[in-house]
């Protein structure tokens, strides 16, 4: 579903990415981890066309991102450190609006709460304006974008950075629900165990370079850290 | 001994170092050098083209009335009451620091005639004779002062605090213990010195260019002048530098403060003035030309007592006549008509002196009003004393028509005066032969028409309640924008 | 896609106080500017009434002697006499039998009536007197008047509609839209925007749309409502088609200044950035190169000074004089009441006035003519410079539309002059002759009737202006929308 070949990007004579090759299927909870400036955003923003690639290829459902922008979109879903709505709008307001940006005029006012109450939004924060809302509240309006756009790809970047353990362990429940409804799942976090309990592989990057890939069912939490830490050396 | 020497090695002085980061923060940036150097070539091209314009026309007026002034006493021989009507010009002198702001001489008449029988008004605006695109305003020295500086003021200074809250450096600077006074005033004077930066060449080449071309002895306390000048426009800066640092100390980012600023400056530079002038014309209505004449006309014939000029006309002969003991004016020992035209003359000097008088006070009314706008926007308060002190007001015009009319009094009366001793021999003859002519000798005891513009004293006086509400500017807005720092602290703790 | 986002933007601006605020005061500066502007123009028709029916009221109590007379001579069964010019009323037919005497003693207004939008646009109508006094006396003299205003009042400017449009919307229009892009940047939700299937241009346009028909609803609703309330000749198609030119004009440069605010935010650089930016532009386009502009024209064709005029009319005086008159005749040429004898001796005085005047008239005619050619190039020079800011053909084409414009001021000039010399031609042909006026003759003395010029030459002037602001506005759009294209959702 989303594919990296071979992709670069540098600023002037930085290289923020090295050549990238990444395969992430349906089903698929890729865990991206590297410290700040490893390219993990550079990455999730490239496949969201954001940035243009300097070389290589990013590909969604099998289509360049450069060249069918925004059919590739179609598929996408973004989650950001801190999903950024509309403040003056409601909850409701902004999901009704994302969804229609997606294309998903189909929803009636029912649907759309479903889907605020199915991410576990409560009921009386629907009608309240976003502007007041947690960064916890944020997040799941954002993944109830995703459920709304019925996106087959999520690129989420530190989604769970500042959250409490509560708030964080819902928002990975939830990702384990759009995982079995066969997204495949690009998150970059700082979070090493979060990307074990939540991941199915785990992809550690330093310097714009993907320096190993795992799958969480090979290691352990130990293993892990001890792993990335030698990388960072 | 080390640690004695140390002791008193007194530590840097705060507001220093503060002024000296905002200084050099300023003019590192490349935002800030252009902005410069449009201002100081803006500048200098006002000053330039204010310059130019201010010595040609002084030449022009100069030559003009100096071939009037020929003409009159050239005229040839003639009657003098016929020389009264041939009459002469007066030319407006320019105010001795038009050139940097020529304030409404654009829209005042520069040239009146003055003859026998009319109180004309002054005539030839320069404004009549430019394209509509002059009226987007004047290209002057104080233009570029009054409207672009205020901008650049705001554009170097309202991230001062909003900014500084913004990227977080705020709560660091007051985390080591940076007393907020030191914080305004540091800044205040970076930004200040930036901002003079860019004015101080052009005052300064200004200057120089006044002292070569020593225009100042034909003013009255010139440098004085300069001098308020300079005061009155570095307190319209303090106002904007202040109101910035207190705004951005206030603003939660520097867009609500840049915002709120340039609003601020909109309304002040372009919406109150024209407001303000709206509001005191219907305040205070003034004639349009239509009613004016027709008013005076009429008033000349009915008398602005009710008794028509023919009956005081009456009245007088019949004094007359009983004072010299006559019983027909024809035996008078004056030449009754030049008498009789005198006092129809005088009979007219009151409905004119009711009418332009009228004129006069209520544009001085209307302009007054506009001051008092003053008080919500200090830019009304430094148009008024700046044009003031460049002799460009509304008082150097006033001067000048006066002794305009006082110059025309003055002729005709010599004149009529002349003719009723003279001629008084064709009193009472009726025959092609009554007349008498004069020449130039006699033509030539009405003096030269000059006159001397108000004097700096005379300003002041006019203007002192403008001053007082810039004053009262400046220290509101160093107040103000203490105020907003102190509430710094408590806003990011 | 277009109408969500342009519902979507108008119910977030709806729910900004600050767009409120700025609606409620552009609203206010419009009710304002129709006040104001329309109370320019009340003032002067007043003032054109007055003095006319000041002049009227001398002109009929002379109509009134004659046609007393008339009946007394009809009475008595005898011939109409010609009455001597003479100031002081005495015996004898009346002074209006004298074509000379009513011709050049009493003045007939030619009025320059404003179009139905002159409230629009003030132009330099409060400099110029729109009402000139005609008589048999030298023209010249009476295009020297000035309509007289406060000059403060007059350095202010007007607060008109002209100036609401051409200066404060754009405030308003830059307030509403400096921040189109980089606000959403910088809360993130741009991102969030542009992770769905829309292009940015898209994104932009629909953000446009919706900006522009708030505010062209206001614009067009309170418009519409100031000509309502202070327009005239509301009946007449013309007046609509000015107004439709005055709109097409506030659209185009609406979107002038929309299309500067993409372009900026196309840069990338944050709010506060594009505020300055826009501020600092707003004031080059509407306040610095207009004046340098104007400084430019007048130093190319500089109007040849009033002074040196004033100088050579006078040359041009006292040469006719010499010519003409011995100190006498000067004497009682200036106080006909004061001739002796033979009251021929009073008309003959008038008769070389009269020729006076004209010599005068041909003297400085061609100084006149040159004056106004000198005039005529600046504003040429003007036409041609307009292409360099919005707000200059913006300000020429109100003017166009209002009425207001240098062009049409002339244009009435002209048929002044045409109707001075009506004037002359009735009255001297007939003092010459000495034939007495009758009351018959009187309903014939020309009265001025200012007609309109076609609206094909107002259009003709009103093309190049706004046939410029249509290719600037497009060329700007056009490439502030392909540097869109350059534009990063991300920062690196």
């Amino acid at each position: 579903m989303l594919e990296a070949i071979k992709l670069k990007k540098t600023y002037g004579d930085f290289e923020a990415l090295k050549g990238l090759d990444l395969k992430i299927n349906a089903g698929d909870i890729y865990c991206l981890l590297g410290a700040n400036g490893a390219g993990k955003s550079t990455t999730i923003n490239l496949f969201l066309n954001f940035i243009d690639p300097s070389e290589g290829q990013a590909k969604v459902n099998g289509l360049d991102v450069t060249t069918h922008p925004l059919e590739t979109k179609k598929f996408l879903a973004y989650i950001p450190e801190t999903v950024m709505l509309y403040g003056n709008l409601t909850g409701l307001e902004n999901l009704a609006y994302f969804a229609k940006l997606g294309g998903h005029n189909e929803y009636s006012d029912s649907d759309l709460r479903n889907f605020l109450k199915h991410v576990g939004l409560q009921d009386g924060a629907v009608e309240k304006r976003v502007a007041a809302y947690s960064k916890g509240m944020r997040q799941k309006v954002g993944v109830a974008i995703a459920l709304a756009k019925q996106a087959k790809a999520l690129l989420l970047d530190e989604p769970t950075s500042g959250l409490d353990p509560k708030a964080s362990n819902e928002f990975s429940e939830l990702l384990k629900q759009l995982q079995g409804g066969g997204a495949a799942i690009l998150m970059a976090t700082h979070d090493l165990f979060r990307a074990k309990e939540t991941g199915t592989r785990i992809g550690i990057m330093r310097e714009g370079r993907l320096m190993q890939q795992l799958s969480t069912d090979e290691v352990s939490h130990a293993d892990l850290e001890r792993i990335y830490l030698e990388h960072m050396h | 001994m080390a640690e004695a020497s140390l002791s008193r090695v007194t530590p840097p002085s705060m507001v220093g170092v503060v002024a000296r980061k905002e200084f050099t923060e300023i003019i590192r940036d490349g935002r800030f050098k252009w902005t410069a150097i449009i201002m100081v070539m803006l500048l200098l091209t006002a000053l330039a083209t204010g310059w130019q314009k201010y010595t040609a026309y002084s030449e022009v007026q100069a030559a003009a009335q100096g071939e009037t002034n020929h003409q009159w006493l050239k005229q040839g021989d003639k009657n003098p009451h016929s020389a009264a009507h041939y009459g002469n010009y007066a030319f407006k002198q320019a105010g001795p620091l038009s050139f940097f702001d020529n304030g409404i001489e654009p829209y005042t008449g520069n040239l009146l005639f003055m003859e026998a029988h009319k109180q004309n008004l002054a005539i030839s605006r320069p404004a009549n004779d430019s394209s509509a695109v002059s009226r987007f305003g004047d290209l002057n020295g104080a233009m570029i002062l009054q409207v672009l500086m205020p901008l650049l003021i705001i554009f170097l200074g309202f991230t001062a605090f909003s900014g500084e809250k913004e990227r977080g450096t705020l709560r660091q600077l007051l985390s080591m213990g940076v007393n907020q006074r030191d914080l305004l005033w540091g800044k205040a004077i970076g930004i200040g010195g930036a901002a003079l930066l860019a004015i101080v060449p052009c005052i300064v080449l200004g200057a120089l260019v006044l002292s070569m071309l020593q225009i100042s002895h034909t003013a009255d306390n010139f440098a004085a002048r300069v001098g308020l000048m300079a005061l009155i426009y570095t307190g319209y800066g303090l106002v904007f530098l202040f109101l910035t640092l207190g705004v951005s100390a206030l603003s939660s980012s520097p867009r609500t403060s840049l915002i709120a600023l340039v609003g601020f400056w909109a309304f002040s530079v372009f919406m109150v003035p024209k407001s303000a002038a709206e509001i005191s014309k219907a305040v205070y209505p003034s004639p349009s030309w239509g009613e004016f004449q027709a008013t005076m006309r009429a008033d000349q014939v009915r008398g602005l007592d009710g008794v028509p000029t023919a009956a005081k006309l009456g009245k007088y002969v019949r004094e007359l006549m009983k004072q010299y003991n006559v019983d027909s004016p024809t035996k008078l020992p004056l030449y009754f008509p030049a008498v009789r035209m005198q006092k129809l003359e005088e009979f007219d000097h009151e409905v004119f002196d009711h009418h332009y008088n009228g004129l006069r006070d209520t544009y001085m009314a209307q302009r007054r009003l506009q001051d008092a706008f003053g008080i919500m926007d200090p830019l009304m308060s430094l148009k008024s004393l700046s044009m003031g002190l460049s002799g460009s007001d509304l008082l150097h015009h006033d001067r000048y028509t006066r002794s305009a009319e006082e110059h025309r009094r003055m002729m005709v009366s010599k004149m009529n005066g002349y003719l009723s001793k003279a001629a008084v021999d064709l009193n009472g003859v009726s025959s092609s032969s009554n007349y008498m002519t004069a020449d130039e000798a006699v033509f030539s005891i009405v003096p030269s028409f000059s006159y001397t513009p108000p004097t700096l004293e005379e300003v002041t006086k006019e203007y002192g309640s403008a001053f007082a509400i810039l004053a009262a500017w400046v220290l509101a807005s160093i107040v103000f924008a203490a105020a907003a720092v102190g509430r710094v602290r408590k806003v990011s703790a | 896609m277009y109408s969500l986002i342009v519902a979507h933007e108008t119910r977030t601006l709806a729910k900004t106080p600050s767009l409120l605020w700025i609606l409620l005061l552009l609203t206010a500066a419009i009710a304002f500017g129709a006040w104001a502007s329309s109370s320019v123009f009340e003032r002067q028709s007043q003032g054109a009434t007055a003095i006319s029916n000041y002049e009227n009221g001398m002109r009929t109590k002379m109509h009134d002697d004659l046609a007393k007379y008339e009946e007394k001579v009809k009475a008595s069964g005898g011939k109409m006499e010609f009455a001597a010019v003479n100031h002081a009323p005495g015996e004898g037919p009346p002074q209006a039998t004298n074509a000379g005497a009513v011709g050049s003693e009493t003045e007939s207004f030619a009025v320059l009536p404003p179009t139905g939008l002159a409230a629009l646009s003030i132009g330099q109508s409060d400099l110029n007197l729109n009402y000139i006094p005609v008589s048999m006396k030298n023209i010249i003299d009476a295009t020297k008047d000035n309509e007289i205003e406060n000059p403060v009042n007059l350095k202010a400017g007007s607060f008109d509609i002209a100036f609401v449009i051409i200066f404060l919307l754009p405030i308003f229009i830059m307030a509403m839209s400096y921040d189109l892009l980089s606000s959403e940047k910088e809360r993130g939700t741009l991102a969030m925007v542009m992770s769905h299937p829309i292009s940015l241009r898209k994104l932009m346009a629909s953000k446009l749309v919706s900006r522009i028909a708030i505010l062209l609803a206001v614009v067009i609703a309170f418009g519409v409502g100031a000509v309502m309330a202070v327009g005239s000749e509301l009946n007449q198609a013309e007046t609509w088609a000015r107004f439709g030119f005055w709109l097409g004009a506030t659209v185009l440069y609406s979107i002038f200044w929309f299309a500067l605010a993409v372009l900026v935010n196309a840069a990338g650089k944050s709010s506060a950035t594009n505020g300055i930016v826009l501020a600092g532009s707003w004031l080059a386009f509407v306040v610095v190169i207009p004046t340098i502009v104007s400084v430019v024209t007048s130093t190319l064709y500089p109007a040849p000074s009033r002074l040196d005029f004033i100088a050579a009319s006078r040359e041009a005086q006292t040469a006719a004089e010499f010519e003409r008159m011995k100190a006498l005749d000067q004497y009682y040429y200036d106080h006909l009441e004061l001739v002796p004898g033979g009251e021929d001796k009073a008309n003959d005085f008038l008769t070389l006035s009269l020729a006076n005047n004209a010599s005068i008239e041909k003297a400085i005619k061609p100084l006149y003519d040159e004056f106004q050619n000198q005039l005529n190039r600046q504003e040429d020079a003007v036409t041609k410079f307009q292409f360099v800011s919005p707000a200059i053909m913006m300000q020429l084409a109100m003017n166009e539309v209002a009425g207001t414009s240098a062009d049409r001021y002339e244009n009435f000039m002209k048929q002044v002059f045409k109707f001075h010399a009506q004037w002359g031609e009735f009255f001297t042909g007939r003092f010459l002759k000495r034939d007495p006026l009758t009351t018959e003759e009187w309903k014939q003395i020309p009265t001025f009737k200012y007609v309109e010029e076609p609206f094909s030459d107002v259009l003709a002037r009103l093309m190049p202006s706004l046939l410029g602001l249509l290719v600037v506005v497009a060329a700007l759009t056009a490439f502030a929308f392909s540097s869109l294209r350059k534009y990063r959702v991300a920062a690196r």
